[in-house]
């Protein structure tokens, strides 16, 4: 058998509950830099695991992979597209960008 | 315990009395239920499949569904290598067999006839209704027939535009096969907006491609009306390399095309120039596909106007719009501008279903187009939204001056490009 009051009372309070706790976890969304790493999937596969001549991204050590980007961006490192495609990236997002596709399993 | 269903908990809200919107609340009261929130995508091509995968991929709570009146997709970008003879059909083709299997999304074979963004439910052509929490929609584009005087569906059969690989893109291979060696082919652009601009000079290098290797005394003849391309001076020295003397291109107000006479072969530009040609590839002007209009979603450019950074409709709540069909400020329409839009719009709706918050988004995407097997022009640009609007912050085109064997490089490049976006569509 329902009883009204209480169901309302329950039910509102785990909406409450819920909206709280959905407010309050981060977890839940998409951090920053798997945002970012978007990006790069395109070309480099999905979750980075390279496609053909594209090179893997993923699991590589993140100051390589850091030194890399910057070293595009510097014209230090040559490379046909990257170069012009790491202008567009400050320090902070390349670092989140090594540190994101170094941890990818 | 018992289980409260959604009318319930609405009558319970009513008897309460709490002047809350029910609307509003309709995604809380299926998350206290248990219910999953459904998110439905309308077209399953660059935009609306890989969405879809990416929704799935990053909120596996989620019951998504996608429909699609397609049992196969087969892509736009290299379809051009297919019409240039350098790959078939099945290098193009693909089925959504395992954006169902590997990812769960529900695939439904339909249309969809009318959306109803205030009841949150989209009408199918078969009969049925699919009720949704957020929307997508991902149509691409129609062509506007009647801009052309003389052109239509119909006549579309002979003329092919081949701006939608399939059927068109085989009528159009039939016809160079037929053509006797000598003829010129005349492929057409309209103005922009429309998809893939710079896929009209892929396209006269590839039809150029394969005359050369089979009917060589034939000539290609490119009518644009648009700006020149930004990749156009690169093109012009491929073809003086590539094919010296076989592609003429003719820009400006007189490239429109204004009027076909489809049994004379012929195209007439605004003020009666006309070009004849032994086939005639003709791009007709786009616009949104007609769901988009349909369901209020265009503006009066006939495209579709949304939030930059989450691509939510600015004139629908809980609509998103993706890929060809919207305005996404200097983004060129095409299926990369589409995949990267696909992912920060799956963000974007994962984060505002979960409260969390959406985070600044850079898109970059890289448009390669092919001016031979081993020749490859690469754009790259990365979008920001900067006051309102999606911005190109850095980027260029590969420089003219390239080496060949850069351009073999973005050739081999190009194929990688092509089968990760694939695979991030079709979840391969």
């Amino acid at each position: 058998m329902r009883h009204p009051a209480k169901s309302l009372s329950a039910v509102l309070a785990a909406v409450l509950g819920g909206l709280v706790i959905s407010g309050a976890s981060r977890a839940d969304g998409i951090d920053r830099a798997t945002a970012l790493s978007f990006s790069c999937t395109t070309c480099h596969g999905p979750t980075g695991l390279g496609s053909k001549s594209v090179p893997k991204i993923r699991g590589l050590d993140s100051k390589d992979l850091e030194q890399s980007m910057k070293g595009f961006r510097s014209g230090e490192e040559q490379e046909t597209i990257m170069g012009r495609i790491t202008q567009a990236y400050s320090n902070e997002e390349m670092e989140l960008l090594a540190q994101y596709f170094a941890k990818a399993e | 315990m018992h289980k409260l269903t959604r009318r319930d908990f609405a009558r319970l809200l009513t008897v309460a009395g709490t002047g809350v919107c029910l609307n509003m609340l309709g995604s809380a009261a299926r998350a206290a239920s248990g219910a999953r929130p459904r998110v439905v995508v309308i077209g399953a091509g660059f935009g609306g499949a890989t969405c879809a995968n990416f929704l799935r991929s990053y909120g596996p709570q989620l019951d998504v569904t996608v429909v699609e009146p397609k049992k196969q997709y087969i892509t736009c970008p290299f379809s051009n290598t297919v019409i240039g003879g350098i790959n078939d059909m099945s290098y193009i083709t693909y089925d959504y067999a395992q954006l169902q299997a590997r990812r769960g999304c529900k695939l439904v074979q339909d249309t969809v006839t009318a959306i109803d963004a205030n009841a949150r439910v989209v009408r199918l052509k078969g009969g049925g209704t699919l009720a949704y929490d957020r929307l997508v929609v991902a149509p691409g584009i129609e062509f506007q027939w009647d801009k052309i005087a003389g052109h239509s569906l119909a006549a579309s059969a002979g003329i092919p535009h081949a701006w939608i690989a399939g059927e068109q893109t085989q009528i159009l291979i039939k016809q160079l096969q037929g053509m006797p060696d000598g003829g010129v082919v005349i492929v057409a652009a309209p103005r922009k907006p429309f998809r893939a601009p710079p896929a009209i000079l892929e396209r006269a290098s590839l039809i150029a491609y394969y005359l050369s290797v089979n009917k060589p005394k034939s000539k290609v003849l490119v009518l644009d009306p648009n700006d020149a391309e930004p990749k156009l001076a690169q093109f012009l020295k491929a073809w003086g390399e590539m094919y010296p003397g076989m592609i003429e291109r003719i820009s400006g107000p007189a490239a429109q095309v204004t009027r076909l006479d489809a049994a004379a072969r012929t195209v007439y530009g605004p003020n009666g120039e006309s070009y004849k040609g032994a086939v005639i590839n003709l791009v007709p002007p786009q616009t949104a596909a007609a769901i988009a209009a349909t369901a209020g979603l265009t503006d009066k450019s006939g495209w579709c106007p949304v939030n930059p950074a989450s691509f939510e409709s600015t004139l629908q709540k809980s609509v998103y719009v993706i890929g060809d069909s919207c305005i996404a400020g200097d983004m060129l329409k095409s299926a990369c501008s589409a995949n990267v839009q696909a992912k920060a719009c799956a963000a974007a709706i994962i984060s505002s279903l979960n409260g969390a918050k959406m985070h600044e988004q850079a898109l970059t995407t890289a448009f390669y187009s092919l001016a031979g097997p081993k020749f490859a022009i690469s754009e790259v640009q990365t979008y920001r939204a900067v006051n309102g609007r999606l911005m190109s912050v850095a980027g260029g085109v590969s420089e003219t001056s390239a080496a060949k064997r850069i351009r073999l490089k973005e050739a081999e490049y190009a194929a990688g490009w092509y089968k990760s976006i694939t695979a991030e569509m079709l979840a391969l």
